[in-house]
C-alpha cells in the first residue's frame, strides 16, 4: 500500500476496525468488565423497587410509566436510593477511569507488537506495563477538560463574547436577559455547546496520541509526550484527525441506529408492551456497548498507524556503539588491547 | 398584630353577602401618553363610580400599584426581600406614580388626597390613597372623579413595565378599590403574594404612542376605530367590553362588563388570528357535551357557546407556535364555557412576553392574558399549553366570577387550577417529561442518579474539584452535545408521563398543613404555603369534593355558584352556600374540614392472609379424654400442610384473612374499601365518618372467621375519589408481587451506567 494511501483516513480507519474486530477475546473481556461494574447500581435499584412495590402495586401497573403519584409518594426512598447510587457510581466512575488507562495500555501493546496470537495475554501484559504511565496522563486530561470548560463557559467567554460582543453586564451572565431575543440566547448557547464538544473531542484525541506516543517511544514523561502530541496534531491535523473522525462517525451511526431501535421498543413498553421487551432493550444496549468498545480499540490502532508514519523514532544511545561483539558473546571495547582483528 | 390578624380572619370567615346585593360599578375613560425618553407615562382618567351599596360613602380609595416599585421599603419589596425575580433592582429600574390632581364632580379634591397603608401602616408604601368627596355619595348616586397622573415605568420585573421595546402595562392607572356594604372600602396595599380586586364596569382608553408601535399593540377589549398617526406618534382607542358586547344581553339578561384594563405594545409582535367555533369543538368532544348537558339538565342547544375571535401576539421566534396558543385558548373557552358558563366577549388576546420580560408572563386580565413559552417545545410537553389554558381559564375564575384576590386568592387560583387540569387532560392527555440538550428537549429522563452528588463523590468521579487558592475545577461539566454523547439518551433514558391532575396532590403535599386554605393571601405562612393553598390544595379539595358528592352534583353545585356570582364579587361563604344549594348536599362539615382547617389524612391498609393451620395438640373427645391430634391426622382429615405450593392448594382450603384499615390525621371522609377474591367476586364496604370519629382503625375482616375464598387484592378508595391522602403507597394490597416493573426500570439504570461508565473509561484511555 502506498504511503499516501496508508495515510488516508478511510483506509486507516478500516484497517483499524478490522484489527480491533479481529480480537474478540479482548473486547469481550472489556465488555464483561463494564457489565460487571454497571450491575451494582442497577441491582440497588432493582432491590429497592422490588421491596417498595411488593404487594402494594398491581402487577405490571408500573411497567409503562412511573407516574407522578409514584414518584412523589416514593420520593424519600428514591432520594436515598439516588444518593447511594450516585456515591456508588462515583467510585465506579473512578474505577472506570483507571480501567480505561489499563485497557489503553492493553490495546497499544497488542497493536504495537506486530505479532499475532495470545492477544489476551499481551493485552493484560500491556495494561499492566503502561498502567502507571497512562494514569499520569489522566490528570492532564482532566485539567485540559477543565480548561476547555473555563474557556467556553467561564471568564473568556463572558468577557469576550457576552460583554464585548453583546454588551451583557456581569450581573446578567447567568440569565442573559439583556439580550434582545430568546433566539440570540439559544444560538449563543448552541455555539457554546458545540465549541465545548469540539474541545472535549480534541482533548480525547490528544489523550489517545499522547498514550500512543508514550508507548511507541517507551518513555515516561506524560507532560513531554503530551506537548509533543499536541505539536504533532497541530502540524498534521488532517492525518491525525481524519481516521478518528471516521471512527467516530461509524460509532455514532450504529449507536444512533441501535438507539432508535431501543426507543421504539421502549415506546411499545410505554404503550403497554410485554415485560420481555425489557430483554430486547438490554440486548440493544449490549450490542451498542460491544460496538463502542471495538471502536475504542480501533482508535488506538489508528493512532498507532498514524504515529508510526508521522512521529520520528526517538534517538536512543546505541549500547553496542563502542564495543565489538554481538549479543550473547564476549564484547570488547574498540581500540582496547585485548582484541584485534587481523585481515 | 395578633389582634389585627384575628380581625382580618374573622371578617373573612363571616364574610357572606346578601345574594341580592349589587356590586358598585366603575366606568373609566382614560387617555395616556407614553414617552420613551425617561420611560414616562402621562395620563388622565375620568371614572364614574355608581354607589350600589346600602351605605352613604364619604371618600374614594384608589390603588396606585406602580408605587410598589418605587423603593426598597415598600410593602411589596420588603415582602420579596428587596429583590424581584431573585435579582436586585437596578438604579434605573424603579417605577412610580405621582398624582397631579384629583377633582370630584368638577370640584378640586387634590388637597384632601391622603396616602394610607391600611394593612401594615408602612409610610414608605404609597400603593393606596384616598380623597374626600366634597359631597357624600348616597346609595344609588353616581360620582365622577377626574385624576391626572404621571408615572415612570418600572423595568419589567413583576407583571408590569418595560423590557427594551416590549411594554406590558398592567395596573398602570390609579384604580378604585371596591366598596362593600357595611365593610367600607376594600382597598389593600400591593403585597408580594396578592393580586387584584376591582369593580366591574366599562373602559374607554386612548393611547398615544411612538409610531414604531403602530399596529403592534394589544389591549383588553377591542380596538375602537383606526389608528391616527403623525409626527412620529400615533393614537389608538380601545373599548372593553366592545360596543357590540355592551349591547349584547346574555341569556341571564345581563350585559358583559369587565373589571380591569391592560395593554401591551412591542414592535416585534407577530400576530396570529383565528376564531373559536363552538360547533367544531362540540363535534370533537360530543361525550363531554352530553355529560354536562345531562348533569345540568339542559338541552344540547342550551349548551351552545358564542364564537370568539382570538388574537395571539407572539415574539418572532415563537411565531410557529401561534396555532398552539390558539388551540390552548380554545380549550379553555370550550371546556370552561361548557362547565362554568359562556365566555361573553367577542374577542380575547393572548400575549407572549418578550425575552427578559418573562415576569409579565402567566398573568390574567379581562379579555387579555399573558402566556409564556420557549423555543423548541412540543405539544406533548404541554408548554405553553398548560399556562395558556390556565391564564385563559382565569377569564372565568377571576374575570367573570370576580372574587377578592387579596383575601381569597384560592377562589380563583385553586378553582382555575382544578379546571385547567381537567381541560388539559381531556384535550391533551398525559404530558411528557423532557431533558434538555443544548436547549433541545428530548422526550425522556435519566432514571438513575448520575455518579457524584457530594464534594467527595464529585471529586472521585473527576467531575468537580474544590481546590484551595485555585477554586473550582470542573472537568466534566454539563453541556448539550457532550451530555448527549455521554448519556446516550436514546439507549438509556426512560419515558415519563404525567397526568396533569396528579400534580394537584403532589403540589399540595409540598406544604400540606401550614395554613388553612381559607386565608388572606398575604397572611399565609410563606410563599410555599401561599402556592400550595391558593393553587394545588384548593384543587385537591375540589377534586375530593367531586369524589364525595359525585360528578353530576358537583357540576351542578359549581355551576350554581358560577352563574350566581357572575359579574359579582363572591367570598368563600358565598361559594359554600351556593354549592350546597346547587348540589343539594348538606356538606358544611366538608368545607369546614377541607377549607378552614389544616387537617390531613393518611389511610393505610394492612392484610395478613394465612391458610388455616391444622389443629394440633390435645383435644377432648366426647367422653372428656384428651386425644392428641398430629399434622398427619389433620392431613388425612383433609387439611393441608403449610408448605404446599399455591398451585397445589386443593379446593376448599380455608383462609384466615385479616384486613385492617388505619387512619392517621384528623380529616374524616367516608371511606370505601374494595375486596377482590380469587373466585372473581368483589365486595365493597364503607368506613363511615361517624365511625372514624370514634376510632383510628377499622377491621372489616377478622382472622377469627376463616373463609374458603382467598383475597387477591384489597383497595382503599378504589375509585380514587380523595386526593387528600398524604401517602397512597399504602392504600392497596395485592397478593401477587410485581416482578416485571423492578426489572424493567433497573434495566434503564443498568443501561445508563453501562454507557456512562464507558464514557468515563474513555477519559482514562
Amino acid at each position: 500500500m502506498a504511503e499516501a494511501d496508508r495515510a488516508d483516513g478511510r483506509v486507516v480507519s478500516l484497517d483499524a476496525l478490522r484489527a480491533a474486530l479481529g480480537r474478540p477475546a479482548i473486547w469481550l473481556s472489556i465488555v464483561m468488565f463494564e457489565i460487571v461494574v454497571s450491575i451494582g447500581p442497577a441491582l440497588a435499584y432493582f432491590l429497592w423497587m422490588s421491596k417498595a412495590t411488593a404487594h402494594r402495586y398491581a402487577p405490571s401497573s408500573l411497567l409503562a410509566n412511573l407516574g407522578e403519584t409514584f414518584r412523589f409518594d416514593q420520593r424519600e426512598g428514591l432520594a436515598a436510593l439516588g444518593d447511594a447510587t450516585g456515591q456508588m457510581g462515583a467510585v465506579l466512575a473512578l474505577l472506570a477511569l483507571l480501567a480505561g488507562c489499563f485497557c489503553a495500555g492493553g490495546w497499544l501493546q497488542v497493536f504495537l507488537e506486530r505479532t499475532h496470537g495470545e492477544s489476551v495475554r499481551r493485552f493484560f501484559y500491556g495494561g499492566a506495563r503502561w498502567f502507571w504511565r497512562f494514569v499520569r496522563v489522566l490528570p492532564l486530561t482532566l485539567l485540559l477538560l477543565a480548561a476547555s470548560g473555563w474557556l467556553v463557559y467561564g471568564g473568556p467567554w463572558n468577557v469576550l463574547v457576552l460583554q464585548f460582543g453583546f454588551d451583557v453586564p456581569a450581573t446578567d451572565y447567568a440569565r442573559l436577559e439583556t439580550l434582545g431575543s430568546e433566539q440570540t440566547v439559544v444560538v449563543l448557547q448552541f455555539v457554546q455547546s458545540a465549541l465545548y464538544g469540539l474541545c472535549v473531542g480534541l482533548v480525547l484525541l490528544w489523550g489517545d496520541y499522547t498514550r500512543t506516543r508514550l508507548a511507541l517511544h517507551d518513555t515516561n514523561s506524560a507532560i513531554w509526550s503530551g506537548l509533543a502530541s499536541a505539536w504533532t496534531i497541530a502540524r498534521h491535523p488532517l492525518r491525525t484527525l481524519r481516521p478518528h473522525l471516521v471512527l467516530f462517525l461509524l460509532e455514532a451511526f450504529l449507536v444512533t441506529g441501535l438507539g432508535l431501535f431501543a426507543r421504539s421498543v421502549e415506546s411499545d413498553l410505554v404503550r403497554g408492551g410485554k415485560p420481555w421487551t425489557t430483554a430486547v432493550l438490554c440486548a440493544a444496549n449490549l450490542a451498542a456497548l460491544v460496538w463502542r468498545v471495538i471502536l475504542r480499540g480501533a482508535r488506538y490502532h489508528a493512532a498507532v498507524q498514524v504515529s508510526r508514519e508521522i512521529v520520528r523514532p526517538i534517538a536512543r544511545p546505541d549500547p553496542w556503539k563502542k564495543t565489538l561483539g554481538g549479543p550473547g558473546g564476549p564484547r570488547y571495547p574498540i581500540g582496547g588491547d585485548e582484541y584485534a582483528v587481523s585481515m | 398584630m395578633r389582634c389585627i390578624l384575628a380581625l382580618v380572619l374573622l371578617s373573612v370567615f363571616v364574610h357572606a353577602q346578601n345574594a341580592d346585593d349589587k356590586p358598585c360599578r366603575a366606568d373609566y375613560a382614560i387617555r395616556a401618553r407614553y414617552e420613551e425618553d425617561g420611560r414616562k407615562l402621562h395620563g388622565e382618567l375620568t371614572v364614574r363610580w355608581t354607589n350600589e351599596s346600602r351605605d352613604t360613602v364619604f371618600d374614594l380609595w384608589f390603588h396606585a400599584y406602580w408605587n410598589a416599585f418605587a423603593n426598597s421599603e415598600t410593602t411589596h419589596m420588603v415582602g420579596t426581600g428587596g429583590t424581584l425575580r431573585g435579582g436586585a433592582v437596578g438604579d434605573d429600574e424603579w417605577g412610580w406614580q405621582r398624582i397631579l390632581s384629583v377633582s370630584v364632580d368638577d370640584e378640586d379634591a387634590t388637597s384632601s388626597l391622603e396616602w394610607t397603608s391600611p394593612d401594615d401602616q408602612r409610610p414608605e408604601d404609597r400603593t393606596v390613597f384616598r380623597v374626600r368627596l366634597p359631597q357624600p355619595a348616597r346609595p344609588g348616586e353616581v360620582v365622577s372623579a377626574r385624576v391626572r397622573w404621571e408615572a415612570r415605568m418600572p423595568r419589567l420585573r413583576r407583571r408590569t413595565g418595560y423590557k427594551d421595546d416590549f411594554l406590558f402595562m398592567a395596573q398602570w392607572f390609579p384604580k378604585l378599590g371596591v366598596y362593600e356594604s357595611g365593610n367600607g372600602w376594600n382597598c389593600h396595599q400591593f403585597h408580594t403574594s396578592t393580586e387584584f380586586f376591582s369593580n366591574f364596569g366599562t373602559y374607554d382608553v386612548e393611547l398615544d404612542l411612538p409610531s414604531e408601535y403602530q399596529d403592534h399593540t394589544g389591549a383588553s377589549g377591542v380596538q375602537d376605530g383606526p389608528t391616527q398617526g403623525g409626527r412620529g406618534r400615533f393614537s389608538v382607542r380601545y373599548a372593553a367590553p366592545s360596543d357590540k358586547d355592551r349591547e349584547r344581553a346574555e341569556r341571564s339578561g345581563r350585559s358583559p362588563l369587565v373589571h380591569d384594563f391592560a395593554w401591551t405594545a412591542d414592535r416585534h409582535f407577530v400576530k396570529y388570528e383565528d376564531t373559536f367555533h363552538y360547533d367544531e369543538w362540540a363535534a370533537r368532544f360530543p361525550d363531554e357535551v352530553a355529560r354536562v348537558a345531562l348533569a345540568l339538565d339542559r338541552t344540547q342547544d342550551e349548551m351552545r357557546l358564542r364564537d370568539v375571535r382570538v388574537t395571539v401576539l407572539l415574539q418572532p421566534e415563537h411565531a410557529v407556535q401561534g396555532s398552539r396558543h390558539f388551540e390552548a385558548t380554545c380549550t379553555a373557552l370550550f371546556f370552561y364555557g361548557l362547565w362554568w358558563g359562556e365566555y361573553p366577549y367577542e374577542h380575547i388576546t393572548c400575549v407572549d412576553p418578550a425575552w427578559g420580560g418573562g415576569a409579565a408572563g402567566g398573568m390574567e386580565y379581562p379579555t387579555l392574558f399573558t402566556a409564556g413559552t420557549r423555543m423548541f417545545t412540543r405539544t406533548a410537553m404541554q408548554q405553553p399549553e398548560s399556562v395558556t389554558v390556565h391564564e385563559a381559564g382565569h377569564q372565568f375564575w377571576y374575570g367573570l366570577v370576580a372574587n377578592n384576590e387579596f383575601e381569597a386568592s384560592w377562589l380563583d387560583e385553586g378553582f382555575n387550577t382544578f379546571t385547567q387540569n381537567d381541560a388539559l387532560w381531556l384535550r391533551y392527555g398525559h404530558s411528557i417529561a423532557t431533558t434538555n440538550f443544548a436547549n433541545l428537549p428530548y422526550d425522556g429522563v435519566a432514571i438513575g442518579r448520575r455518579p457524584g452528588g457530594n464534594a467527595l463523590a464529585d471529586a472521585l468521579a473527576g467531575k468537580k474539584f474544590e481546590l484551595p487558592w485555585i477554586g473550582t475545577l470542573e472537568p466534566l461539566r454539563g453541556s448539550g452535545f457532550v451530555d448527549w454523547w455521554r448519556e446516550q439518551p436514546l439507549l438509556t433514558y426512560g419515558r415519563q408521563r404525567t397526568d396533569p391532575r396528579e400534580s394537584e396532590r403532589s403540589g399540595y403535599l409540598l406544604e400540606p398543613d401550614a395554613d388553612p386554605i381559607d386565608m388572606p393571601a398575604w397572611l399565609y405562612c410563606d410563599s410555599a404555603s401561599y402556592r400550595s393553598n391558593s393553587y394545588r390544595r384548593t384543587a385537591t379539595a375540589l377534586r375530593s369534593l367531586q369524589g364525595l358528592v359525585g360528578d353530576a352534583r358537583f357540576l351542578r353545585g359549581m355551576r350554581t355558584y358560577s352563574d350566581r356570582w357572575r359579574y359579582r364579587h363572591p367570598y368563600p361563604q358565598d361559594f359554600f352556600n351556593a354549592f350546597q344549594e346547587g348540589a343539594k348536599a348538606d356538606i358544611g362539615w366538608y368545607f369546614e374540614s377541607a377549607f378552614r382547617s389544616t387537617a390531613t389524612v393518611d389511610w393505610r391498609i394492612a392484610v395478613e392472609q394465612k391458610r388455616v393451620r391444622p389443629p394440633r395438640g390435645f383435644f377432648p373427645d366426647t367422653e372428656g379424654h384428651w386425644i392428641e391430634r398430629t399434622p398427619a391426622d389433620a392431613e388425612s382429615a383433609g387439611d393441608e400442610d403449610e408448605d404446599v405450593a399455591d398451585a397445589d392448594v386443593p379446593t376448599g382450603t380455608r383462609w384466615n384473612t385479616k384486613v385492617t384499615v388505619r387512619r392517621r390525621g384528623d380529616l374524616l371522609l367516608p371511606l370505601t374499601l374494595e375486596l377482590n377474591w380469587d373466585d372473581g367476586s368483589s365486595e365493597r364496604m364503607v368506613w363511615a365518618r361517624e365511625d372514624q370519629a370514634h376510632s383510628t382503625w377499622w377491621r372489616p375482616l377478622d382472622a377469627r372467621a376463616p373463609t374458603t375464598r382467598k383475597l387477591v387484592s384489597a383497595k382503599i378508595d378504589p375509585d380514587h375519589r380523595y386526593a387528600f391522602d398524604t401517602d397512597l403507597t399504602n392504600n392497596d394490597w395485592f397478593e401477587a408481587v410485581d416482578r416485571a416493573a423492578p426489572l424493567r426500570w433497573s434495566e434503564r439504570v443498568f443501561a445508563q451506567y453501562l454507557h456512562g461508565l464507558h464514557a468515563w473509561g474513555g477519559l482514562g484511555g
